[in-house]
């Protein structure tokens, strides 16, 4: 192919400065009007912003109140059990990022450099050490990653199954009062730590149940998919928090006498069966969008019904909805939030607590800022996240 | 030889009884057969412990308590409740402070939002990007800190009764609520009423003559009849012996208004949070639907001479209605039933009524039934009109 065939791209535009400014602010009178008025404000709102928030805003609360926003009243001999967990974590990411997002740069510097950037918080000198523990051990991970990629990748798949049940269980203990490990009740659990969890399991969890409940809907079995239909539907009616109201008083009657279950393992019951009628729904939606061309296809080269949901259907329909499942784990994260109103002392449940410190009265502004600057970081990074999976995996180049 | 016969007969009915297990109809069946046993074993099993746990409790199911006394006043009512009034009426003053709640904010949201979804689009470069971050930090925090930072800031950054804004009406904007003026029914309350039904029916059927012989716009005939109601209303008002309504003008007494409306705090707040956590998404919408129409719809538009008026009302909107309209339903669901995040600052909806009565009665079982039985009854009314009105706003294809 000569280069005189070959068919250009389009001319990118560009423009000087005072060219961008005519285009983009100043294209008539009235965009004109606009934007001076709109910068007027945006001035003022900033000034005010930034005013209040260097000179009146009292950030004391928020530093003095750091560790029981983020753990609760877990107890403070105990907390070196959250950061094994948070170390783990690290390392996890670290190895994740290494074998399959190393691409881009700026995104690696602020992966690897997150755990440094905490350490710079105005706490307590052990805590920045420990940040700065867990920074290496991302970047060990980040290191190792690059040198044994092969060899690892099945190896990090595992941990990350594995990686909720063992930080529950680490978190939860399991030996007597003086053992190594003493059991720390859930009542005491609390702050972001107890939201994540919630979120973690009610997602995880929520995806098998979903996805069989998806399943289920389409059978040809009318019984099944009347079922499913029944449960989707009737779930999706209602709100969260009737359902979270709901565990809180009918769980325990639901359940024989003599078998005890805390308001927690309630909770999470309920949001991961809450979970599961919309994570259905999102599956359902990647199922149908799936040609019938494919379940032929896959029939006519003999493989069972399983196998070519297993192989076939459902990769394809994975894919296609990266994108929603991303939206709704950040809307499950959110949602966390609820259980606030039936007394867990979530994120949002602790800063009630912490507003109700006698020597920190009327600073709801500043902590519920934190709060939502806390959900705003968390919900962007998931975000990005499923869009790094998202160019890994390849939607775009397969989109029709 | 007869020994020989049994066996083959044996050995047939073995070949005929695996075949039969093997096939796919036999399958299907018992497949049914063996979930709904599994179901219903399940489902009786959960009954069965909830009767004993009922029972242990000295309570049987049912809804008799209904009748009862709620034995609490409802701070915030459209209807008339009292502490003597039945648990019914207390259910019945929440779901219509849901209904009041859930309308005032798809209204309000849907205003702001289309207002912000129209922004996005625009070729302004620091509007769009206003509208941009507007719908990304509001997307991206739990509705339930906005609506209670909503509140909190009401409640605590607003001046007190002494210090009220005044706003024009006379209303009084304080931390006990918004204080605005009532109308009052008064004698010549009634024959107005009627006057105006009688006029809007006449001017329905004026405006329709006259569109359909000038071959208006539907839009335009709208507003005629708007007009000719707004003439007619005040008219009417001035014939009448004495005025239909007085107005009633909050006053100052102690600490607190008297007369007029008051719109309390717990419902400033819980509106004010609904509308900012919801706006995104209709915004969302909205600009979805916009860029959903091709540019070549909108310079074939304009190749036919259409002003830009005429582009947007004739070309842009109706096929952007199109795409619009199914998730708006689905926004709209999901605000209703995140209107029960009220109660996390006691106002006086459904879930709050309710989980105060069963703190009274202990009856969780029965009014958790008769609360998702509301909000499903709210869902499928919710998408029924919406479904009503798709059906009006889809392109009616061949």
């Amino acid at each position: 192919m000569t280069a005189s065939n070959q068919i250009l791209p389009p001319p990118t535009e560009r423009y000087t400065i005072l060219n961008w400014l005519r285009k983009n602010l100043f294209q008539n009178w009235l965009s004109s009007i606009v934007t001076l008025v709109m910068l007027y404000v945006i001035f003022v709102s900033l000034r005010g912003i930034l005013v209040w928030t260097l000179t009146e805003g009292q950030w004391q609360v928020i530093i003095a109140n750091l560790r029981l926003l983020m753990v609760g009243q877990y107890p403070l001999q105990q907390i070196w059990r959250i950061w094994i967990a948070v170390g783990i974590f690290g390392a996890l990411i670290g190895l994740s990022w290494g074998l399959w997002i190393r691409q881009k740069l700026a995104a690696t510097l602020i992966t690897l450099g997150g755990p440094f950037l905490l350490a710079l918080l105005p706490v307590d000198t052990a805590t920045r050490l420990t940040w700065v523990g867990v920074g290496f051990i991302t970047a060990a991970g980040f290191g190792l990653a690059r040198v044994f990629p092969r060899f690892l990748r099945r190896i990090v798949l595992v941990a990350w199954l594995v990686y909720l049940p063992v930080v529950l269980l680490l978190v939860r203990g399991w030996t007597a009062e003086n053992g190594p490990i003493p059991t720390v009740g859930t009542n005491i659990w609390g702050g972001l730590m107890l939201s994540g969890l919630i979120a973690a399991v009610g997602i995880i969890l929520s995806f098998p149940i979903g996805a069989a409940l998806a399943i289920g809907r389409m059978s040809r079995y009318p019984l099944i998919s009347a079922f499913c239909v029944v449960y989707i539907e009737l779930i999706r009616a209602v709100p969260l928090i009737t359902v979270f109201f709901m565990s809180q008083t009918m769980l325990p009657l639901f359940l024989p006498s003599g078998f005890n279950i805390d308001p927690l393992m309630r909770a999470m019951t309920a949001f991961t069966l809450f979970n599961a009628a919309y994570m259905a729904e999102n599956v359902r939606g990647g199922l149908q969008a799936i040609p019938k061309g494919q379940h032929e296809a896959a029939a006519a080269l003999g493989l069972s019904s399983f196998q070519s949901l297993r192989l076939i259907i459902l990769p394809q329909a994975l894919r296609n909805i990266l994108p929603i499942l991303t939206a709704s784990v950040i809307g499950s994260f959110r949602d966390t939030s609820l259980v606030m109103i039936v007394g867990l002392l979530d994120f949002l449940g602790i800063a009630r607590v912490v507003l109700a410190q006698p020597q920190f009265l009327g600073r709801h502004i500043e902590v519920y800022i934190f709060l939502a600057f806390v959900y705003w970081l968390i919900s962007y990074i998931v975000s990005y996240i499923g869009q790094m999976i998202e160019a890994r995996t390849g939607v775009d180049a397969t989109r029709r | 030889m007869n020994d020989r016969v049994e066996k083959k007969v044996l050995k047939w009915n073995r070949q005929s009884l695996a075949a039969w297990l093997l096939d796919e109809r036999f399958l299907q069946i018992f497949a049914q057969v063996v979930f709904a046993g599994i179901v219903v074993l399940v489902g009786y099993t959960l009954y069965q412990n909830m009767a004993n746990a009922l029972a242990k409790q000295g309570m049987v199911l049912g809804f008799n308590f209904l009748r009862l006394n709620s034995g609490f006043d409802i701070g915030f009512t459209l209807i008339h409740q009292t502490y003597a009034s039945s648990n019914l009426t207390a259910l019945e003053v929440g779901l219509l402070n849901t209904i009041l709640v859930s309308i005032i904010s798809i209204i309000l949201s849907t205003v702001l939002g289309v207002l912000v979804g129209i922004m996005r689009v625009s070729n302004n470069w620091l509007v769009n990007r206003l509208a941009w971050f507007y719908i990304e930090i509001f997307r991206n925090i739990p509705l339930l800190l906005v609506i209670v930072f909503s509140y909190t800031l009401y409640v605590f950054n607003l001046p007190d009764v002494k210090n009220a804004a005044v706003l024009p009406g006379p209303s009084f904007l304080s931390n006990r609520g918004l204080n605005t003026p009532s109308l009052v029914p008064t004698a010549t309350n009634t024959p107005y009423l009627i006057t105006l039904l009688v006029c809007l029916f006449a001017t329905i059927f004026l405006v329709r003559l006259v569109v359909k012989r000038f071959r208006l716009d539907n839009f335009i005939g709208g507003l005629i009849g708007l007009g000719m109601m707004i003439i007619l209303g005040a008219i009417a008002w001035l014939v009448m012996p004495s005025a239909p309504y007085s107005v009633e003008v909050p006053v100052k007494l102690g600490l607190n208004y008297t007369g007029g409306n008051v719109l309390p705090p717990e419902l400033m707040g819980i509106v004010i949070g609904l509308v900012l956590g919801s706006s995104p998404f209709t915004a969302d919408t909205v600009r979805a639907g916009l860029q959903s129409v091709s540019n070549g719809q909108i310079e074939a538009a304009h190749a036919l001479g259409l002003s830009g008026y005429q582009t947007m009302r004739l070309v842009i909107f109706p096929q952007a209605m199109r795409v619009i309209v199914p998730p708006m339903t689905s926004n709209y669901l999901s605000l209703t039933k995140n209107s029960s995040l009220a109660s996390a600052i006691a106002f006086p909806e459904i879930v709050h009524i309710a989980s105060s009565i069963t703190s009274q009665t202990g009856r969780a079982v029965e009014i958790m039934t008769i609360v998702m039985g509301m909000y499903a009854c709210l869902s499928l009314i919710t998408s029924l009109f919406m479904n009503w009105y798709n059906n009006k706003v889809k392109i009616v294809e061949r």
